[in-house]
């Protein structure tokens, strides 16, 4: 066995702890680099989160009201007749009942193209209030019936009146919806 | 090592002497060690079971029962070892507790020791064969028989004036076994002329022996351990600076352990905001692609929303219930948006007062008022605007 005497196990032992220190300073001094960097990182990305956090709407929220306006579109969508669905012949039956029905008197009814529009015109006689349950149908109606003219005449003081309207039904393109 | 001391016995009390031209030694004389008079000692020889040294001192003095007849309380013994081909011995060196302790006032505080300190170098370097090492001194002749490097007896005589007398006292205390025997003196520099001279004359011619001088032994005298009833340094197992070195490279290692833990810990935390920060991104963008959702779905809503026809019905009812009893309408005309009506009633000015906070309605205008004849009525005629809701 190699014998070493006190002077080299001396010399062995200071080289052993200089290099002990100095590995043990490199280690932390990469470490503390190391940490200090992940530090700095860290502190950026946690003011970044909370703003983001802080910025990021409420999913629940925007998942109700998406749903809210699906059903608020289905709603009125509802309300359209779709291009095939009714024709103006089909419509004008249905109005001619409903004039019948509510008592009123179609003196005339005509088609008329306003701006690529096919408008059924009635002229209808008959009581005040039987005119104004008329309109109260067409406005609770289920689809969209359109009334862009109306003339009443009450002149006569008789209690009744003479009234022209133009009447027709909103229509969507289903593709487009 | 020229200034050690000796101490002899001189009328009953001890007087000390340099080894150095054995000169007395004054009160204020400087020594470095002391050598105790060998006739104060009992020396024995025991051999060694296998046990840590930490335990031979305990085995020892239970040994030393055995061994000597004195009382254990008032007897004081040390020791030093020997080994041999595995084997270990202790040589005893036992005497009366007063007696050390007037070897340690003499020697304030000083190193002790025995002949048989200088002559342990000796008996290392002579392991092989049986050897005599007989020790002459001023007044008394220490034979010490060492076999195969091993004690096996050490006896003392007092010096006489005649060496024949003294050599033959020794050589009837060596055992049967002593022919082939290596005979070897130990004695002051200055005697040892006189004395190969003596042992020349008593042994047969042919006969070999060697001579060492004390003074030589003298100088090997150096190391701590060589020393008797001194305080024991007890061998540590580990090394004192080598304990240190153990702890501080813990604390080191520990230290850089912590440190990488630590750097670990934050790394993982990183990791885990970086991961955070990802599903709050992708998070964002389905956020972002949902609200672009509902822009449109929004707009589509609004667009449908805003094609609704307007509702006459409520119009009609609009207006009648603000002409309600202030007057009568007589023709009304509505085409899109624009209305016109003629109505008879009261104060119309007032109407137009009415119309002009609801909402409904806007751009109100009287455009005609005649009074009816032999009434407080007016006929008049009123345009506006429905306001698209």
């Amino acid at each position: 066995m190699l014998k070493i005497s006190k002077r080299e196990r001396t010399l062995l032992f200071v080289l052993l702890w200089v290099f002990a220190v100095f590995t043990a300073g490199i280690v932390f001094y990469f470490k503390l680099e190391e940490m200090t960097s992940l530090g700095q990182k860290t502190a950026m990305l946690e003011k970044q989160v909370q703003k983001i956090t802080m910025k990021a709407p409420n999913s629940d929220d925007l998942t109700g009201e998406k749903g809210l306006l699906v059903e608020r579109i289905g709603m009125e969508k509802a309300k359209y007749y779709y291009r095939d669905e009714i024709d103006p012949y089909q419509f004008s039956t249905i109005i001619k009942n409903l004039l019948s029905e509510k008592g009123l008197y179609i003196k005339k009814y005509q088609t008329i193209e306003v701006k690529e529009r096919t408008y059924l015109e009635y002229s209808v006689s008959g009581d005040a209030l039987e005119l104004a349950e008329f309109l109260r149908v067409v406005a609770d109606s289920d689809k969209y019936w359109s009334i862009p003219f109306l003339s009443i005449d009450a002149r006569k003081g008789d209690g009744t009146i003479d009234a022209v309207f133009r009447i027709n039904y909103e229509t969507i393109n289903e593709k487009d919806y | 090592m020229t200034d050690c001391a000796y101490a002899e016995i001189a009328d009953g009390s001890y007087e000390l002497f340099l080894f150095e031209k054995n000169h007395p030694l004054g009160l204020s004389g400087h020594f470095s060690s002391l050598m105790m008079a060998r006739p104060d000692f009992d020396i024995k020889s025991v051999e060694l079971p296998p046990v840590s040294e930490h335990d031979i001192q305990n085995m020892l003095r239970f040994k030393l029962r055995s061994l000597y007849p004195g009382n254990p309380d008032a007897t004081v013994f040390d020791y030093t070892l020997l080994s041999r081909k595995n084997k270990k011995y202790a040589v005893l060196f036992i005497t009366q507790k007063k007696t050390i302790e007037t070897y340690r006032n003499l020697s304030h505080g000083r190193p002790l020791f025995l002949p048989f300190t200088l002559v342990k170098p000796l008996i290392r370097k002579y392991s092989e064969g049986n050897y005599a090492f007989i020790f002459y001194h001023t007044r008394w002749i220490e034979l010490m028989m060492v076999q195969s490097g091993m004690l096996v007896f050490s006896s003392v005589i007092n010096r006489g004036e005649s060496f024949e007398i003294n050599f033959g006292k020794i050589l009837a205390l060596l055992p049967e076994y002593s022919e082939g025997l290596s005979l070897v003196f130990i004695c002051a520099k200055e005697d040892t002329d006189g004395l190969n001279q003596a042992i020349r004359g008593s042994l047969d011619p042919g006969s070999s022996y060697r001579m060492v001088s004390i003074e030589e032994l003298l100088g090997n005298l150096h190391k701590k351990n060589d020393f008797l009833f001194s305080e024991r340094h007890k061998k540590r197992a580990v090394p004192h600076t080598l304990i240190i070195f153990f702890f501080t490279a813990i604390v080191l290692l520990l230290s850089v352990l912590i440190l990488h833990k630590g750097v670990q810990q934050r790394k993982a935390y990183f990791e885990q905001l970086e991961n955070r920060m990802k599903s709050y991104e992708s998070q964002t963008l389905s956020m972002k692609s949902l609200e672009n959702e509902l822009k449109e779905l929004e707009s589509q809503w609004m667009e449908l929303h805003s094609r609704a026809p307007a509702n006459i019905y409520h119009i009609l009812s609009e207006l009648s219930r603000i002409i309600e009893g202030r007057a009568v309408i007589t023709y009304f005309v509505i085409e899109k948006d624009s209305f016109q009506f003629e109505a008879v009633g009261q104060n119309p000015l007032d109407l137009m007062d009415t119309f002009k906070i609801n909402k409904n309605f806007q751009s109100i205008k009287l455009l005609q008022s005649i009074p009816v004849q032999g009434t407080n009525k007016e006929r008049f005629k009123v345009i506006g605007v429905v306001k698209n809701q």
